[in-house]
């Protein structure tokens, strides 16, 4: 909770210079921490750009990031490209698929004569004739015989929902494999993070958060000193350090100390790390409740709008808006072939009003009002903007339009408040929708979930 | 007749044995007047006979497969829009109107069903238990009773509501019932609700078996914590009516359920408690979480359609009426199975500062 309100205030990020702040030494230095990734070789007009909360991921040469988008079990059947082969094309879909249990495929799409090829919403990342393989980066042919460029294989695109270098809303780092569930979504292409192999990155809603590589918390403490454990006797019956071994030597952010016991040690920016013996899950926030002990993040997300705050719940913290009522993001992939996202102003709003209001713009609005944003407002970040909205459609509002309302949106997505909850600390619409509210429908801006998977 | 004697000497001599025996367990078991349980097993009473004809003879329900096809025919012409987004709206913003349904929603047939009596009256509506008690109010049995998956041993709600309860650390239900001096007889106890945080104890064949440990979830289960008066008569807990907010089993949406009037009807042993637990469900409660919980997809694996499930569940409502005189909850009862636990009162360990090892702290760290 108090890393959550930390990290809420402190950080205003502007797009690739990200301050994941985490270390209490490195924020005692004063200086903006960026997330470290292993430099390798780029093939001309791809370079990496550090988002403001994906952290470093590929880009092209205006900073658009780059996405791939990997094959994905659905309920029936498989979709999404498997190495070496892009099906991402010029055609556009006129019926679903039927992929996504239980209705059957065939179905004509909504809005389907303005329904964009899939290449529109994912432009290829073209390569030159005469292009060679860089590194993990490689070539491939598109159908209509062009060339491609791909990253481990897979096809690279740029998103039509991005609109300025740094933004990533076409996918996200964070869990993907929630496919049966969610439909088969695109991941930003990133380069490797450069941690030993003993540790990991998960990206949670509170932030990429370090783990060991069976997904074990990794913790400071404010008793230690720069590479000095002071973990000892007792501390060890509940905080382990994690052992390096005896022969390693010094990786980016990452030294090895000699720990008392007489063991090597870890540590990262400078600060020993620690597993917690009695954490049950995995990766786990629970050692940060622990006096003077802290989770460690490479990354922390910038702030959230002013106002808005954080509240207990039945298993964990999600955020609210300025008067306690909790925030809701709306999730929505269409159910075609090329499994377009549905969830941003632009997309048919009929999936949307389908959960939300029985097919009803106003009755949506009602049940589910948008989190207004006060004039004037603005955001410090990229991930949190304000949104000019149609109120009788719920699509983006034109330029000078008269009746138009200012909302807030994250990641170019409108937020939402509940009708059905009451008051501050109500969750009565989590997961509300198809899939527990992943492939059309509403959850709750979980930040931390001490039970289950919601802050994934 | 010697022999005969001797065989009533050694036969007494047997039950004293056992009576003192049993006295001396459930003393050092009950020392600090006090024993835990733990749920193990959950589902929804609901009477079947062996074929269903007596209770649902026409048959079960549709579910969303099934009303789908009936809705829109493959030979019309068929639209995200006008067919799956059509449907999706019904389950997600449901009406009352029942001139939606495909086909006239099947309740179950006679007047025997599991459960309490939770009025203390004998009403026209009231069902007779399979033992001859009348006056139960289950009328949740009316709504679910003719739907596959509500239905035992394997019906998919049941399973699955059971199986995740089972396997996850989430929402464990245990109640300690304390100041109690005998499993036998004690008029006056009290019997607290709690959320449990720790794996159900079981043996190596995958029975569950007491003598396990749960430590209490006061960091996010606070208002899961309920107490209320009950008394123990011939080895059966009855608990007085409480409104409580009860954990639900499954790990998605909002896991809870909103209990008018809540109670237990327990057989206790030092090891186990098991029968029933009943109250007044709130209707929009626990119609949204059963959406919140599985989706339509998950709901076809039981053929059970929850617009239609919606609709019966007001017309089955017999309590709780708001300012209309609608009523808001209806009667409800669980087949339930405990397991003896001893629960762990210590507040969430915080580590000192002066690294003397973990010292408890009465307030949860935030």
């Amino acid at each position: 909770m108090k890393d959550l309100r930390r990290f809420g205030v402190a950080l205003a990020v502007t797009v690739a210079v990200v301050a994941g702040a985490t270390s209490a030494f490195a924020q005692s230095r004063g200086k903006p921490v960026m997330e470290d990734y292993v430099r390798e070789p780029l093939p001309p007009g791809i370079q990496v750009v550090v988002a403001d909360f994906e952290g470093p991921v590929f880009a092209d040469a205006s900073g658009k990031t780059l996405y791939t988008w990997p094959v994905t079990p659905l309920r029936n059947g498989d979709a999404g490209e498997q190495k070496g082969k892009p099906t991402c094309g010029e055609v556009p879909y006129k019926v679903n698929a039927g992929l996504m249990s239980p209705y059957p495929g065939g179905l004509e799409l909504p809005e389907v004569d303005t329904r964009p090829a899939c290449a529109q919403m994912w432009p290829p990342v073209l390569a030159p004739e005469g292009a060679k393989e860089v590194g993990k980066f490689t070539v491939v042919s598109r159908s209509d015989g062009k060339k491609q460029w791909a990253y481990d294989g897979y096809a690279l695109y740029t998103s039509a929902l991005d609109e300025m270098p740094g933004d990533v809303r076409g996918g996200t780092k964070k869990k993907t494999t929630r496919g049966d569930s969610q439909g088969a979504g695109r991941e930003p292409a990133a380069p490797t993070e450069n941690n030993p192999p003993q540790f990991k990155v998960y990206t949670l809603q509170s932030g990429r958060l370090l783990t060991t590589s069976d997904s074990r918390s990794v913790y400071v403490s404010d008793r230690d000193a720069p590479n000095k454990s002071n973990c000892t006797a007792a501390c060890l019956n509940e905080w382990t350090p994690v052992q390096a071994p005896a022969h390693v030597s010094q990786q980016g952010d990452w030294t090895v100390l000699d720990h008392p016991a007489g063991i090597k040690q870890w540590a990262f920016r400078r600060q020993p790390v620690y597993t917690r013996n009695g954490d049950t899950k995995r990766p786990s926030l629970e050692g940060g409740d622990m006096a003077g002990w802290h989770n460690v993040y490479v990354t922390k997300p910038p702030a959230w709008p002013q106002g808005f705050a954080t509240r207990d719940m039945q298993s964990g913290i999600v955020l609210a808006d300025s008067q306690g009522r909790t925030i809701y993001t709306y999730q929505c992939l269409d159910d075609a072939v090329d499994q377009l996202p549905c969830d941003y102003p632009e997309a048919p709003q009929a999936y949307r009003l389908a959960v939300s209001g029985r097919g009803d713009q106003a009755m949506s609005m009602k049940n589910f009002p948008y989190v207004l944003a006060d004039k004037g407002a603005t955001s410090s970040s990229r991930r949190w903007q304000v949104m000019s909205l149609d109120p009788t459609t719920g699509k983006r509002a034109t330029v000078g339009q008269a009746d138009a309302i200012s909302v807030w949106a994250y990641r170019g997505r409108p937020v939402y408040t509940c009708t059905r909850d009451k008051g501050p600390g109500d969750i009565e619409c989590d997961t509300w929708g198809e899939f527990y509210g992943w492939r059309n429908g509403y959850k709750a801006f979980w930040l931390r979930d001490d039970y289950g998977d919601n802050d994934e | 007749m010697r022999g005969f004697k001797m065989l009533l000497s050694t036969t007494a001599l047997a039950a004293a044995t056992m009576i003192a025996g049993s006295a001396a367990a459930e003393d050092s078991i009950l020392k600090d007047r006090k024993i835990g349980f733990v749920l193990n097993s959950k589902a929804m009473a609901v009477y079947q006979t062996a074929d269903a004809k007596a209770e649902c003879p026409n048959g079960f329900n549709d579910g969303p497969r099934e009303q789908f096809v009936k809705f829109f025919p493959e030979s019309q012409k068929r639209t995200v829009v006008d067919t799956q987004l059509k449907y999706e709206q019904e389950w997600w913003n449901p009406t009352t109107d029942t001139s939606w349904e495909p086909q006239q929603f099947k309740q179950p047939a006679g007047n025997i069903a599991i459960g309490l009596n939770l009025d203390g009256k004998v009403g026209p509506n009231d069902f007779t238990s399979p033992d001859g008690e009348t006056g139960i109010d289950n009328q949740i049995y009316r709504v679910i009773g003719c739907i596959v998956g509500w239905r035992g041993p394997e019906g998919q709600s049941r399973h699955f509501v059971r199986s995740y309860q089972q396997r996850f650390d989430y929402n464990r239900t245990m109640f300690e019932i304390t100041e109690v001096d005998s499993l036998t007889n004690d008029p006056d106890v009290t019997v607290t609700l709690y959320r449990g945080r720790d794996p159900l104890f079981a043996n190596a064949g995958g029975d569950f078996i007491g003598g396990g440990s749960q430590r209490i979830d006061y960091r996010w289960g606070k208002q899961f914590i309920h107490a209320v008066k009950g008394k123990i008569v011939d080895g059966v807990l009855m608990t007085e009516p409480k409104r409580v907010t009860m954990p639900e089993s499954t790990a998605r949406g909002v896991p809870k359920m909103d209990i008018h009037e809540w109670r237990l009807k327990l057989k206790l042993t030092e090891t186990s408690a098991e029968g029933l637990m009943g109250g007044y469900i709130d209707v929009e409660r626990f119609y949204n979480a059963l959406g919140q919980n599985w989706g339509t997809h998950h709901r076809s694996y039981g053929q059970e359609s929850l617009p239609s499930e919606y609709k019966a569940l007001y017309r089955n409502a017999d309590a709780v009426p708001d300012a209309s005189g609608r009523n808001t909850a209806i009667s409800a009862a669980w087949d339930v199975k405990f397991s003896q636990v001893y629960i762990i009162h210590s507040p969430q360990q915080v580590a000192s500062k002066d690294d003397k090892g973990p010292v408890t702290s009465a307030v949860p760290s935030r």
